[in-house]
């Protein structure tokens, strides 16, 4: 698998989902993920979709130092009405390395994908 | 079999913890079942609240789903998702975007009013059955919603059907997480036991292999949790009423799918392996920017772009007589040269790779290298003198990465792996069974009755993926909190926890000492963001909590929420983190006003006793300023106490004691109602604002001790009659020395009093 695409947290924040194309591009490249049929991909894309952003909120609140975790987890309890990836994404802006680790996290998310699908 | 549960690391004396935790549930059941049947309200009221005791106490493990109230925060996230969808399709605001979703105004009532209707039906039913919250009907109900509102908005590709189904799954989701995270049931401590309590833990453990020991704290084994517990809520309202059918679902998913790993060792293993590494290398034969999909449009089109060339005339140029490409033509063969090169080299190593597999394994059939390389095909051009030629190159069978994935995915060697019922090779194999079988159901209730192999694999992997990264995210969160420690610290039982667990922690720890206390006012207390915000949530409540179960809970939370005594606050300096940073300038406005107050009460005591001495004027005045002297010193240590962050609880409980002394001396002076309350209000009689302490002082007396007749016809004859003689001794009495002699601003309100007691106020 090819380790170059940087993504870029600009990207994300500004635009999510075609950040998450651009996921599922890598993906249909290892494991043809365009071939499957359309309703099985709807199925799946609901997903990816899920882990995509769980994975983004993982690297972000990775990149949050210990007060900024802190603040952000009580304005997530605090504001229901807030989605948290929005909360963690707002604080993990003052990350200088926050492309970086959104990278690692996710190019590890497929990867992980990867390894045990090619193990069934 | 029964086993106990390990826990990594420290803490695991049988005294606290879990065993504790446990030991309550068990001491709780039998009474809890006896309360399955409800008879009235009132029964259904105590048994829920039996049963939200034993949760907290138990963190959740015992029947979780039976009788619970829904919490505010997966109210407040179902309630946000109804309110967006049924705004997005009310017919005023579709009638505005219209336009941007580009639908006509029929297709409102054809299409669209008929998903509003059904939305907002399931609304009114959520809202009516707020108050009998039961989790599971409820995620049947909201599922097959969002299955409707999802079939509507493919069946007619309308967006806005589409944007209402996201608004819809977004809040549920949001919902359930918030639903499960508070019942502890995120924890695999946790799983275990609830598995071990339907009876299906033994069932697991048998098919483990025999050198394994089911551990919920080993991550290998929490994913096998974890994707149980997955299936258990996939139809976990049949699986409550009849905790049978789980286990015997639990067989048909490992009956079915059986191993599903390859085994390491295996052919077909070496052989996936052996091809998973050479796969990158094919892009290496390619240049910069070029793919194998490329290279293979290139090939297929190149023959019909070179003869479109030659037609228009741009195959070759002739200068003084000597014929050479035009450039168009020229790169267009260059590029074809550059495919074919690659698809050979491609076609050499593959065939080298499958010798080489063939050869060292033996494999029985061997690879046929035509299942990757076919024929030989050619892209016939015409040179510069107008020759037939040819570039040939050879066909290969895939078009990218993915497909020779496939093609590897399919070759099987020897005997194929039968389903297993007993003996899982792995751990890991037994979750991906489970993990299958709930994706065939996600696709059934999909509509997708034939799932693809790909799709249900890929459907499998990724679900254990996801509840892998969510476990991830708690654990890296309380890891980098250190919150383990701190918890242990206050006899927290588990290692990793989630936001609302903790707050679980908080509560339990003030159930066990305070028993009588409900815990859903503390839990909503818990919910608080300030202060201010505990404060009112604690008064609104009818059921008053006594303070010293305050002090502890707050004690105990700000463990939790700092992760640390100390932090930092806006200003970079250090101090200790309350609440919140947001409850940190709160707190020490507090601490000030109790200062205040505190040296009130002092100078109040103070004024009372010297009445009875037979001190000389001077020595009276020493005594008042060596009282308000004390209750600074006073203050001093409780701020140190403070500033050091050891103890906020004994502040607080110290502070409200000193705080009813001032009350009751305040009382016993014979204070007017009225101007009672004008110096509650101006001084440390503040600090009753915090918590439920104002529902201790003058207020509860007045009414349940029949002190408002005190106040009302006492008072003033004891003003009239005792204090107005003893007040005029220190007429003379300089108003200010207090203030001066002490340094302080505290002494603000007692010339307050000084000055009413003196009759003097203005």
């Amino acid at each position: 698998m090819e380790n170059k695409t940087h993504y870029d947290f600009n990207n994300i924040v500004l635009n999510l989902d075609q950040a998450f194309e651009e996921f599922l591009v890598r993906l249909d490249k290892e494991i043809g993920f365009y071939s499957l049929a359309s309703d099985e991909q709807d199925l799946l894309r609901v997903e990816f979709h899920e882990m995509f952003s769980q994975a983004i909120m993982n690297a972000t609140a990775f990149a949050l130092d210990k007060k900024d975790l802190i603040d952000a987890q009580n304005e997530i309890v605090f504001s229901p009405y807030t989605n948290p990836l929005d909360v963690y994404l707002g604080f993990a802006a003052n990350n200088p390395r926050i492309d970086e680790i959104l990278t690692i996290e996710l190019d590890s998310l497929l990867e992980k994908i990867l390894e045990l699908y090619r193990k069934i | 079999m029964v086993r106990k549960f390990k826990r990594s690391g420290g803490g695991s004396s049988s005294k606290y913890g879990n065993a504790n935790a446990y030991t309550s549930i068990a001491s709780i059941k039998p009474e809890l079942e006896s309360k399955n049947s409800v008879a009235s309200a009132r029964e259904y009221e105590k048994a829920a609240n039996m049963l939200d005791r034993t949760l907290t106490m138990g963190l959740g493990i015992n029947q979780p789903n039976k009788i619970r109230h829904m919490n505010n925060s997966v109210y407040s996230s179902l309630n946000d998702g109804f309110h967006r969808a049924l705004k997005l399709l009310n017919k005023n605001s579709v009638g505005h975007l219209k336009t941007a979703y580009g639908f006509n105004e029929d297709e409102y009532e054809t299409e669209i009013e008929p998903v509003y209707e059904q939305i907002l039906t399931a609304f009114e039913s959520f809202e009516e059955q707020q108050d009998s919250f039961e989790a599971e009907v409820y995620r049947s109900t909201f599922e097959t919603l969002l299955g409707d509102v999802g079939v509507a908005a493919a069946r007619t590709n309308n967006l806005v059907l589409r944007d209402a189904a996201n608004f819809l799954k977004e809040s549920f989701s949001n919902g359930v997480i918030a639903f499960y995270e508070k019942e502890g049931l995120s924890n695999p401590v946790n799983l275990a036991s609830f598995f071990d309590n339907n009876g299906c833990l033994a069932f697991i453990d048998s098919l483990l292999p025999n050198d394994v020991e089911l551990d919920p704290t080993n991550p290998e084994h929490n994913t096998l949790l974890l994707v149980a517990f997955d299936l258990y809520l996939s139809d976990s309202s049949n699986y409550q009423a009849d905790p049978h059918q789980f286990n015997v679902d639990l067989q048909e998913a490992l009956n079915r799918h059986g191993n599903l790993f390859l085994p390491p060792n295996s052919d077909q293993s070496v052989v996936r392996n052996t091809f998973d590494e050479y796969i990158p290398e094919i892009d290496s034969a390619f240049d910069e920017n070029n793919t194998l999909q490329n290279a293979y449009d290139t090939l297929e089109v190149s023959e019909a772009e070179l003869n479109d060339l030659l037609n228009i005339g741009s195959h070759t140029l002739d200068v003084n007589g000597v014929k050479t490409y035009h450039d168009g033509y020229k790169t267009v063969l260059e590029k074809v040269q550059k495919a074919a090169s690659a698809f050979r080299k491609i076609e050499n190593s593959l065939t080298r790779l499958v010798s080489s597999l063939n050869a060292s394994l033996a494999l029985s059939p061997a690879i046929d290298i035509d299942v990757f390389v076919g024929p030989r095909s050619r892209v016939n051009f015409m040179d510069a003198d107008s020759n037939p030629k040819f570039i040939e190159y050879p066909t290969l069978r895939f078009r990218n990465n993915a497909e020779l994935r496939e093609i590897v995915r399919n070759l099987t060697f020897g005997a194929v792996a039968t389903p297993a019922l007993s003996n899982f090779d792995s751990v890991d194999s037994m979750a991906m069974s489970i993990a299958r079988f709930t994706a065939e159901r996600d696709f059934q209730v999909a509509g997708i009755n034939n799932p693809s192999t790909k799709a249900l694999d890929l459907a499998a992997s990724s679900k254990i993926i996801k509840l892998d990264l969510k476990s991830k995210f708690r654990a890296g969160i309380e890891n980098f909190g250190e919150l383990s420690q701190k918890l242990h610290n206050v006899d927290l039982p588990l290692k990793t926890l989630t936001f609302e667990e903790s707050l679980t922690f908080a509560i339990q720890d003030v159930l066990k000492h305070h028993p009588d206390i409900d815990a859903n006012i503390l839990r909503e207390a818990c919910q608080a963001h300030s202060i201010e915000q505990f404060d009112r949530l604690i008064t609104k409540s009818k059921r008053m909590l006594n303070p010293q179960a305050i002090a502890r809970l707050v004690s105990t939370l700000q463990v939790i929420y700092s992760g640390d005594y100390k932090s930092l606050d806006e200003n970079g300096n250090q101090c200790i983190l309350a609440i919140s940073r947001t409850g940190f300038p709160r707190l020490q406005r507090q601490v000030n006003i109790f200062i205040n107050g505190y040296s009130n009460y002092k100078a109040a005591i103070a004024l009372s006793e010297i009445d009875d001495s037979n001190k000389t004027r001077s020595q009276k005045i020493q005594y008042l300023l060596g009282a308000t002297r004390h209750a600074t010193d006073e203050m001093n240590y409780t701020a140190s106490i403070i500033s050091q962050g050891t103890s906020y609880s004994d502040t607080l409980y110290q502070m409200y004691n000193a705080n009813r002394a001032y009350s009751d001396a305040l009382i016993n002076s014979g204070v007017s109602y009225k101007d009672y309350e004008k110096l509650q209000n101006q001084s440390g009689y503040q600090i009753g604002r915090f918590g439920n302490y104002s529902k201790i002082g003058y207020r509860s007396r007045r009414f349940t001790r029949g002190t408002s007749k005190i106040i009302g016809k006492t008072a003033r004859g004891t003003y009239d009659f005792v204090l107005k003689p003893i007040t005029k001794t220190f007429v003379g009495i300089p108003f200010k020395v207090i203030d001066w002699l002490t340094g302080n601003r505290i002494s603000n309100h007692s010339v307050n009093a000084w000055r009413y007691i003196t009759n003097k106020k203005k």
